[in-house]
């Protein structure tokens, strides 16, 4: 166990549990409560990646999730590979495997580092201007290259054997963050019996508290305080804690997403346990309590490994007991740096120097510096670094030692300032105002519903956060409805961190200082994008791409931003900010799919005989939502040997068909009649209970929108069929007028598609193989004609039943409750044998009912076509005074003669089936005029030829005429005829 | 309580019932009152009577009833002789969905799982018409941790699917 740069008695891990794992095939040791980037500085590892454009050696920038550098890829099984997760949020635990990243053939020796020797080629808008010319690279060379150079990491390739959940979650008060303030608020809202959730991204709550030596609030220790106000939190009915959860984004309404990472800290992963899980949570008020991030300085060389933020360096040292460095220099323009430097030379370390910019510095600073034997520049600026794969070495401007300074090291520990985490708020749509003193914006006056506290509102400091964080959870408490009438303890803080982040404005140094770490965005590029004439930083962001990678500029916005302002010489408030998008960090696909994999995909509807079908080797198709089966191939039989049996049998002896997924609606009252006529084309006040009558429905513009069967039970009662994936907009159409036009109408309507189970049967022994299980009704054609509908029952089952027919063979259509669908299916099917019963299935029923010319709304309409157009106009109620569409049907475009119309097609070769949607033309030349297209084509069995429905331009006039169809470069000569190409006479209805 | 001390949630489906849609006219409710032994309450989500004999209100002019298996006959008998006078609407329903009983306490979270309203805030007995996962369901919470969900039979395989991967959820 190496960790030569882990110290005794510091940090917060569990130094009784160490932790093997590997990085880039070595193995490393590290302890429970380390993260991969501790445990990888323990042991002395800096470098950990290489850069995105120019291949530069990376190491920690900082200690949390607005890092840039450490990327990695873990592994841990078959589809279990996640790219690009920053080092400094993964937990270690025990077989941690993590690869570096953008590097060939090693990390340490990096062929595509040549791109940093070419940088002057690859200034900001580089592609732009590289892959412009000639226009023939574009596809075959340009864009091959590109997709290749682009992206960090590598996909995985393996299905992903994880589950992921999402649940909706409801609050009083949700706060974000469970540092100090996120604490205190979260006190201060459950104090009133509120429902609460705190949220941490963090493994641990506890924020900026973990990172700093212990003070004292109100006479305990820090830590005390922590452990004692989690614990009363967690044991409170009414306050969820949420570790490892990320708010990543606010939608309207307090509507926020959390993502909680369940699994992947775990050594052994529990079986059929989520991986991740995400909240979307309605929250009454929210507190956002997300602390704030330093800056980077901006000078030449000062992404080499080895220089970090002096707080993460801080973060390192107490919280996990690791030592960046040895021998750190601190760069600061603030207090808190200094910090740093008295925390590690506490522990040991010898600081070789201080290094502010500002001129002058608080005496208490310097003196404490002084006695820890720190030497000290002020009014220095660093002019560059040294060393390939680890900083060793910093120059820096002295006016003491008149010029220059090269001082050694082996870190470089840096602070430009502290940015408050505008994210959540600014998604919010909270204003925001820019603050001088810290260089940087704060939330700008109030938001309903929202609260901003410690850091994140630009307070910084422990007691800040603890005072303005127990007034933000009150205000939000009370905002929700609920009165707080606990008084707020003292929080009187004793020996906290030095705190004071302000800063003067810095100036960016003109040569390769990096701004945006993992996009590779220097100062240079930026000046560039504004001398090339850009102004908005939106517009500068999208030329240079500062600020677009995977960790959306969390370090490099504000000094992106300041670089943009002194360029176009202007302050940086007036140059605005670039906006804030969800995710704050990145969230896995995963979390967002949840649910929506496998069969919980989307919903795919059964019948209650689909069982059967399945049973039967059915192939099936997707009909709407539902699935329905298409054809019953027996061995080896191809869909057309099927379809050609199935329709044979069906003319010749009797087929069954699953017909349950026709739409039902039942409209019952005393004006279901007259509500009826108003809407269909047809006449139904005349129609007698125990008749139905095939009805169209059309829309206002008086094209055809739906048709159906509908059966008159009663006066004040009928059963409306609607297609299959008309069903659900027939009936909001239905209730529309229902509501909205006829409120004065007695009349209701009811979805019945799943109470009734539909089994159409069909053929010249239909009626023998259905009649000696029924009751109650006379079948003779007699008193049980075409077209008629009565009710008993089969087999003892509540029936409904109806004589109608989509094949032109004699038909029933049989209903029975759903739940007994599948028992009376098998009965008929059973005593089937004796009368040649075939099963068919979607595609067979197309097929015969194109043979009859009857329509499919949807497949020989197209939104645009009228009854007259389809040849329906016999449906059309000529005495009635109005109905829905009606009006449209005499507008003079309607009545023109060319109006595309529902003819038949009969190709000259008998034994071409025509492709359906295939264009009609009128002749072979190249002046041929467009008439239409096809709608339906298939191989008639009956007939011993193909046959086709087709839109054609006053069709209905042109009969006989010859036509041309092409479909690509497939032609074919056809003949118009009628719609009607089997018994044209109907007689086969009553055979 | 330690989570481990919780009564497991579980998903159990209902026996079939009867179901009826109840469409009316404010002066038809005194008549459906006498024909269906249950008062009808008239505020949108209110329910009454007994988890396996009840009346929900799901509309200003629409009620859903739910009866066991076994009174269908009588039912159907008493639907037949309504006066004719009566304006209103009873179709029956009872195949068209399947029921399920959720139970435990982490129910309200379970359902939470595909359905966005707020399960825990909903008064106790109250019903409504909502969605699970885009799918519309009804729902009636009898108690803290007891709800009955009816959904369309079609959409069964899915909510059942979509229920017990969310069931790994509450472990």
């Amino acid at each position: 166990m190496r960790n030569t740069f882990r110290l005794p008695d510091t940090g917060r891990i569990d130094r009784g549990k160490p932790v093997s794992f590997r990085f880039n095939g070595t193995q490393h040791t590290g302890f429970v409560g380390d993260t991969l980037a501790s445990a990888l500085l323990a042991n002395g590892v800096h470098l950990v990646g290489r850069s995105f454009k120019y291949h530069r050696p990376r190491g920690f920038l900082s200690a949390g999730a607005e890092e840039p550098n450490a990327l990695v890829t873990v592994t841990r099984g078959a589809g279990r590979t996640t790219p690009n997760l920053p080092a400094t949020m993964i937990e270690l635990y025990e077989g941690l495997e993590a690869h570096s990243q953008n590097h060939w053939p090693s990390l340490s020796f990096d062929v595509g580092a040549v791109n940093d020797l070419l940088h002057p080629l690859f200034a900001a808008g580089f592609y732009y201007k590289t892959f412009m010319w000639p226009r023939s690279f574009w596809d075959k060379v340009y864009e091959p290259f590109i997709r290749q150079a682009a992206g960090l990491g590598k996909s995985p390739t393996q299905r992903d054997p994880d589950i992921y959940t999402s649940r909706h979650a409801f609050c009083d008060v949700l706060i974000v963050g469970a540092g100090a303030a996120g604490i205190a608020a979260a006190l201060a809202a459950a104090k009133t019996g509120a429902q609460v959730i705190l949220a941490d991204e963090q493994a641990k709550p506890g924020g900026t508290m973990l990172k700093e030596h212990p003070a004292r609030i109100d006479g305990a220790p820090s830590d005390t305080w922590l452990h004692t106000s989690l614990a009363t939190l967690r044991e409170a009915e009414n306050v969820t804690v949420l570790e490892r959860t990320c708010a990543f984004g606010v939608y309207h309404e307090n509507f926020i997403g959390l993502r909680q990472a369940l699994t992947d800290h775990q050594a052994d992963l529990p079986p059929d346990q989520p991986r991740e899980r995400l909240w979307k949570v309605r929250a009454k008020a929210v507190v956002l309590a997300q602390g704030a991030i330093e800056r980077p300085m901006s000078f030449s060389g000062n992404d080499r490994p080895g220089v970090m933020l002096a707080g993460a360096a801080r973060t390192y040292l107490n919280g996990h007991g690791v030592c960046v460095g040895h021998r750190p220099v601190i760069v600061t323009s603030n207090d808190t740096a200094w910090q740093s430097a008295f925390d590690l030379a506490g522990a040991g370390m010898s600081v070789s120097a201080i290094v502010d910019v500002r001129d002058t510095v608080a005496k208490g600073l310097v003196a404490r510096a002084d006695r820890a034997g720190i030497a000290v520049f002020t009014g220095s600026q660093v002019l560059g670094t040294s060393g390939r794969l680890r900083v060793s070495s910093i120059t820096i401007s002295s006016p003491k030692h008149a010029g220059q300074k090269k001082i050694a090291c082996d870190s470089v520990l840096m602070s430009a300032g502290w940015t408050p985490s505008l994210h959540l708020w600014s998604q919010a749509s909270g204003a925001i105002a820019w603050d001088d003193a810290l260089q940087a914006y704060v939330p700008d006056g109030g938001l309903d519903g929202v609260f901003v506290a410690g850091a994140g509102s630009g307070k910084f400091g422990l007691a800040e956060a603890l005072v303005s964080g127990w007034r933000a959870g009150a205000h939000a408490v009370a905002s929700a409805g609920f009165e707080l009438t606990a008084q707020a303890p003292a929080f009187k803080v004793r020996g906290e961190a030095i705190s004071s982040p302000a800063t003067p404005a810095l100036t960016h140094p003109q040569g390769r200082a990096f701004v945006d770490f993992q996009n590779d965005v220097t100062t240079k590029d930026i000046r560039l994008a504004v001398q090339e004439g850009f102004r908005s930083v939106e517009h500068i962001k999208r030329y240079t791409t500062t600020g677009m990678a995977t960790d959306q500029g969390k370090t490099s916005n504000i000094n992106a931003l300041a670089t943009s302002a002194s360029a176009l010489g202007v302050a940086p408030h007036e140059a605005g900010l670039t906006k804030f998008r969800p995710p704050y960090t990145p969230i896995t696909f995963g979390t967002l799919a949840a649910l929506r994999r496998d069969e919980t995909f989307q919903p795919v509807r059964k019948t209650p005989i689909d069982p059967w079908a399945e049973d039967k080797g059915a192939v099936f198709e997707p009909v709407s939502l539902w699935r329905r089966a298409r054809y019953f191939p027996k061995a080896h039989e191809t869909m057309h040997q099927a379809v050609a049996r199935e329709c044979r049998s069906v003319r010749e002896g009797v087929g069954m068909f699953d017909a349950s997924t026709l739409g039902k609606i039942e409209v019952v009252g005393p004006d279901a009649a007259e509500f009826l006529n108003r809407l269909y084309v047809n006449a139904w006040t005349t129609l007698k209970p125990g008749r139905c009558k095939y009805g169209v429905l059309l829309g206002e513009d008086g094209f055809i929108r739906d048709d159906g069967v509908i059966a008159r039970i009663a006066e004040d009662r009928f059963h409306v069929t609607t297609t299959t994936g008309g069903a659900a907009r027939v009936l909001t159409m239905m209730e529309d007028y229902r509501q909205t036009e006829w409120p004065d109408l007695k009349v209701w309507l009811t979805s019945t598609t799943e109470q009734w189970a539909v089994i159409a049967v069909n053929g010249p022994n239909a009626k023998r193989l259905i009649e000696p299980f029924i009751e109650g009704i006379d079948l003779s054609d007699e008193t049980f004609r075409h077209m008629s509908y009565a009710e008993g029952t089969i087999a003892g089952v509540e029936l409904r039943l109806f004589r109608v027919s989509f094949t032109g063979e004699r038909g029933y259509e049989i209903n029975v409750p759903a739940s007994e669908g599948l028992r009376i299916w098998d009965m008929l099917h059973a005593a089937g044998a004796d009368h040649g019963l075939v099963v068919y299935g979607t595609e067979t029923m197309h097929v015969l009912r194109a043979e009859k010319g009857y329509i499919i709304v949807g497949q020989d309409t197209d939104g645009t076509v009228t009854p007259q157009d389809a040849g329906l106009a016999w449906a059309i109620g000529k005495k009635k005074p109005d109905f829905v569409g009606k009006r449209s049907l005499t507008r003079p475009d309607m009545l023109l003669p060319d109006r595309p119309q529902l003819v038949g097609l009969l190709t000259a070769d008998a034994g071409k089936v025509l492709e359906e949607g295939a264009q009609v033309v009128s002749d072979w030349s190249a002046t041929a005029r467009p008439l239409g297209h096809v709608t339906s084509s298939y191989w008639s069995e009956a007939l011993g030829r193909s046959i086709a429905l087709a839109l054609v331009a006053g069709g209905h006039d042109a009969m006989d005429t010859e036509v041309t169809v092409v479909a690509g470069r497939d032609m074919a000569s056809a003949t118009i005829t009628g719609t009607v190409f089997y018994d044209p006479k109907g007689e086969r209805i009553n055979a | 309580m330690p989570d481990a001390m919780r009564p497991a949630t579980t998903v159990t489906p209902l026996p079939p019932c009867i179901r009826y849609s109840i469409r009316t006219l404010p002066s038809g409710l005194a008549l459906l009152e006498d024909l269906f032994g249950e008062s009808f309450p008239t505020q949108v989500g209110q329910v009454s009577g007994m988890p396996d004999r009840f009346v929900s209100c799901l509309g200003p002019d629409e009620w859903s009833f739910v009866a066991p298996g076994p009174e269908k006959s009588r039912l159907a008998s008493a639907c037949a002789e309504l006066p004719e006078h009566f304006e209103g609407s009873i179709t029956d329903i009872s195949a068209r969905e399947v029921g399920y009983l959720i139970e435990g306490a982490e129910a309200a979270t379970l359902l939470n799982s595909g359905c966005p309203r707020n399960l825990r805030g909903m008064p106790t007995p109250s019903a409504a018409r909502t969605v699970f996962d885009g799918v519309a369901i009804g729902l009636v919470k009898w108690q803290d941790d007891a709800f009955r969900l009816d959904v369309w039979r079609s959409f069964v395989p899915h909510i059942r699917a979509c229920l017990d991967l969310a069931l790994n959820d509450l472990v």
